[in-house]
């Protein structure tokens, strides 16, 4: 009797576990069913693992300059040719996307922590509170996102640090709506009024109630605002607001590479390619990302 | 005696709008002991709900509270502020709701959840905030707590999970806890549970329970003194025994009369004509009128005040109520 009733408790946590790994498993399924979603975090791993092993991949020091070979096309000795200078092309994009991820990172992190903080206030205050922060957000809106950044570049100086700032002021806007819309949601819940009744005050309801259970949509938005932000960064380099020249950003390497584009034209192309590659990587993960979270799409 | 926990004079809690005023609670006065069980019972829409949310000061926009005291041990909540109310709401005065599939946070565990409610009235460290919540959930009686602790709600069945809102409103072991419809959501079997826990807990802890519900069967098994509500006002007020014995209010009976009784052959329920009145509509009279039975001139004139009867052992609020017919049927009052 007691033995059976063992077995039965054990077969009922058996099923929870079962239950608990198979919501995990539920998220993965659903995103390692989209294998192109799954190749683009794929891609976005090489490119992270490149950028974290950057000097114990790249063949040769990227600020090393050789004129005596100069402007070479690809070969065994230099598999993306050298530059005008003479420097391996190949290890100065590996040393850039540490420049490139790292500004977009920074940028995305910067507007994501002033974007959702100004949201949730505003979504969870409501009122002229709700007014003020919202027409704020709508102001930066209305700007065109690569505007607003020269603008601000054109005020600070052109350096890689205030092409971050740039860029991370032009995302808050975006993260600001998504928590402000999110957050309205999740005040209502019944949860929230049972946290007040029992004594909690705004910060504890604002940061430890609201802001995980609105966590996912800004996750899948951060992933496909890095692909942006990287791209307005390298942007911004390529007009010369942002690294300048001996430093290997792709942007500016692919400035630099404009000069020769009819001679050396592969200069300017890999930069690009690498560019677009992770671009690409980052839109296709973050579509994946968005099907799986998002309870709505699913079919 | 009888030692006075909290005490409702003359409550009104008005919603102001553009189209106009909704009386919601419209003049309650409330007293709860120290340790009993009040029932505050009323259809949907009766403001049951607000007078709890009242008493905490959670009233949504655009509700207000427009006048009346109320007084926990002698001290006037109304006029604190918001600080001093979030140092009382979960300390002194916890609540529980009625979804405890929607009251508690999905993403957070419960263990964690209690241990927060801890944290905010009590200056205990992390640690023992989880120890304490752990022995919360032991003494709502859910098996193996270290382990639950650990889980998220949607780990945890229906009845489980109103076990762990209950530990979380006792985990500070407030002097008044405020139950609105605890058991509506669970199934009969849970609800008995869940009632039995409920009164165990207040004996062990010494506390009050304001117990709002709609369900009379509840009420009997639970409450000692009963107050019934009607668009915003008490019609009666007496102990459950005395409620349920010799209903007075016409109202009252009516909600009796429709439910089934295990001992009689009924062909048919007898339901109650109409709904109750919006709160935005102006009275003169009786509330109740257009849908008593007994109602007569004087009741669409004028507005009957809760009147106490036999050393204030129960209070009606009714014009053809009187002691003389009381124990008799109601239904007389009409012919005399």
């Amino acid at each position: 009797m007691d033995q059976s009733l063992q077995d039965i408790k054990q077969s009922f946590k058996q099923i929870r576990k079962e239950r608990r790994k198979e919501n995990f498993k539920a998220f993965f399924e659903t995103f390692l069913k989209n294998k192109i979603a799954v190749a683009g975090g794929v891609l976005l791993l090489c490119y992270t693992f490149v950028a974290l092993f950057a000097p114990w991949i790249a063949p040769y020091d990227p600020f090393e300059m050789d004129l005596f070979n100069k402007l070479q096309p690809p070969s065994l000795d230099h598999w993306m040719g050298t530059d005008d200078k003479g420097r391996d092309i190949l290890s100065r994009i590996i040393y850039g996307s540490r420049l490139s991820m790292g500004v977009g990172f920074a940028a995305v992190l910067f507007g994501a922590s002033f974007g959702i903080m100004m949201g949730m206030v505003a979504g969870y205050y409501g009122g002229w509170v709700d007014a003020i922060i919202s027409r704020s957000l709508d102001v930066m809106l209305a700007f065109p996102g690569i505007l607003l950044a020269l603008a601000i570049i054109s005020a600070l100086g052109p350096s890689l640090f205030n092409v971050t700032v740039a860029v991370g002021v032009f995302s808050i806007p975006l993260f600001g709506r998504i928590a402000r819309g999110s957050t309205m949601e999740v005040r209502h819940m019944e949860y929230i009024e049972a946290v007040r009744s029992l004594g909690g005050n705004d910060g504890i309801i604002i940061f430890r109630h609201i802001f995980p259970n609105i966590l996912s949509p800004l996750i899948v938005q951060g992933t496909l605002r890095l692909a942006t932000a990287i791209l307005s960064a390298a942007g911004l380099s390529f007009l010369g607001l942002g690294a300048a020249p001996p430093s290997p950003e792709w942007g500016a390497m692919l400035s630099s590479g404009r000069d020769f584009f009819f001679s050396a034209p592969y200069i300017a192309i890999f930069p690009g390619i690498t560019i677009a590659l992770l671009v690409m990587g980052f839109n296709l993960f973050g579509d994946g990302l968005r099907d799986a979270l998002d309870p709505r799409m699913k079919s | 005696m009888k030692e006075t926990l909290l005490e409702i004079e003359g409550l009104k809690t008005h919603f102001i709008t553009k189209k106009g005023t909704g009386r919601v609670v419209d003049g309650i006065d409330l007293t709860v002991y120290k340790g009993e069980t009040l029932g505050i019972v009323g259809e949907s829409g009766c403001g049951k709900s607000m007078t709890s949310l009242s008493i905490l000061q959670l009233v949504p926009e655009p509700g207000k509270i427009v006048a009346g005291s109320i007084k926990l041990n002698g001290d006037d909540l109304v006029t604190k502020t918001e600080k001093q109310m979030q140092a009382i709401r979960g300390n002194h005065i916890s609540m529980i709701f009625q979804e405890p599939m929607t009251s508690l946070n999905p993403v957070i565990t419960v263990g964690e959840q209690i241990a927060e409610t801890i944290r905010a009235h009590q200056p205990i460290s992390r640690k023992e905030a989880r120890i304490k919540s752990i022995e919360m959930l032991r003494l709502v009686g859910i098996p193996s707590p270290e382990e639950r602790a650990k889980q998220e709600p949607y780990q945890l069945s229906g009845g489980m999970r109103q076990r762990v809102v209950i530990a979380m409103a006792l985990a500070c072991n407030p002097e008044l806890l405020i139950a609105d419809e605890p058991t509506t959501a669970l199934d009969v079997t849970i609800q008995s549970q869940i009632i039995k826990l409920m009164k165990d807990l207040q004996k062990e802890l010494n506390m009050a329970v304001l117990f709002i519900t709609h369900d009379l069967g509840v009420v009997a098994e639970s409450c000692d003194r009963v107050a019934v509500m009607y668009a915003g006002e008490i019609v009666e007020k007496s102990t459950t025994e005395e409620l349920f014995r010799k209903p007075k209010h016409p109202y009252t009976k009516g909600l009796l009369d429709s439910i089934p009784k295990i001992n009689e052959v009924q062909e048919e329920l007898t339901p109650m004509k109409g709904s109750i009145p919006s709160p935005f509509t102006e009275h003169s009279g009786c509330k109740f009128a257009d849908r008593c039975p007994l109602a007569t001139d004087i009741c669409f004139e004028q507005h009957p005040s809760l009147v106490a009867y036999e050393n204030d052992s129960y209070q009606v609020r009714c014009f053809h109520y009187n002691e003389s017919t009381s124990g008799k049927d109601v239904g007389h009052a009409k012919q005399s």
